[in-house]
């Protein structure tokens, strides 16, 4: 099959947040700035040997995680009910009771899943990208013309699954 | 919840009319309606506060999801024309800025289908000298349907 030829614009990506579990969160209100980066080969850290000056072997050292951050328009702190930002990364409300996807330890790790979907336009199709096991790091809110959520973490390699998939 | 742009002049308008007393919606559209000169349509004496509302919009940053329509923030500004009277022109002056409040303090009631805020007034005087010309400026923050 032919490469896709049209680029990916914020209008054609929605985020899914899910846990271990049942539950799932389409974030609402955003403007598009999902960035990841630090994705390695078998997420892994290459350490480098060299023999007086020259490289003359390279090694594959221990998994590391990616970077993930991305941010919505905040209008509203909190819900017993219904899925908001906050209670979906800070494990409050109606994900008081979520199963984190890191099956071990206790930290609330969720699945995000990126799809961006082109498949409308003659060139483009749909792709997703998902961090298996999101930890957030930095919740955040900011006051402002929108108020804003934003989330940064890790996405880190978890058993025999990689940090990241793509489709 | 969105908002067509007809229906947001079309909110403002009526919470103007709400205030009651002179105010009139113009017969012509905002870009014909002053600043310099009272338009033709409207005569002298329904001049006296008559209004038109004009709406310069820009989308904002999302991701333009069709189910929730695109973030919009919208320039929605409103010319009305208060009378001036000579003999006593500061009196009319300062009629002409309570009648400034009262549009602010209404149009910021407008609708519960989105966010406005006052953003900026300006006065000036059509070339005849008769009428005091005030433009108030409210920034609107809405969605705008995309389906």
């Amino acid at each position: 099959m032919a490469l896709n030829t049209i680029p990916y614009i914020p209008a054609d990506g929605q985020i899914v947040v899910t846990d271990g579990a049942a539950l799932s969160y389409t974030i609402a209100y955003e403007e598009g700035d999902f960035s990841i980066s630090g994705m390695k080969d078998g997420d892994a850290s290459t350490e480098l040997f060299s023999d007086r000056g020259d490289f003359f072997a390279a090694r594959q050292v221990q998994q590391e995680a990616v970077s993930v951050s991305f941010s919505c328009m905040a209008t509203e702190f909190y819900d017993g009910t219904d899925d908001t930002f906050l209670d979906a990364f800070l494990k409050t409300g109606a994900w008081g009771s979520a199963t984190s996807v890191v099956g071990t330890g206790d930290v609330h790790a969720v699945k995000v899943v990126l799809t961006c979907d082109t498949s409308g336009i003659t060139g483009g199709s749909s792709g997703t990208l998902a961090i298996n096991h999101f930890i957030p790091d930095d919740v955040s809110f900011s006051e402002g013309v929108p108020g804003k959520f934003s989330v940064s973490g890790r996405g880190i390699p978890f058993g025999a699954t990689a940090a990241v998939t793509r489709t | 919840m969105t908002t067509t742009f007809a229906e947001l002049r079309q909110d403002l308008s009526t919470q103007i009319l709400t205030i009651g007393g002179d105010w009139n919606a113009s017969p012509v559209p905002y870009h014909l309606h002053g600043p310099d000169d009272v338009p033709d349509a409207v005569p002298a004496s329904k001049a006296h506060l008559s209004f038109a509302i004009g709406l310069d919009s820009e989308a904002g940053e999302d991701r333009q999801i069709a189910a929730l329509g695109a973030r919009t923030i919208t320039d929605a500004a409103v010319r009305f024309f208060a009378r001036y009277t000579p003999k006593d022109g500061i009196t009319s002056e300062d009629a002409a800025l309570g009648h400034e409040n009262d549009l602010i303090t209404a149009v910021r009631g407008t609708s519960t289908d989105f966010q406005i805020v006052w953003a900026r007034s300006s006065r000036s005087m059509v070339a005849s000298g008769e009428w005091f010309t005030h433009e108030v400026a409210f920034t609107v923050y809405h969605r705008v349907p995309l389906t």
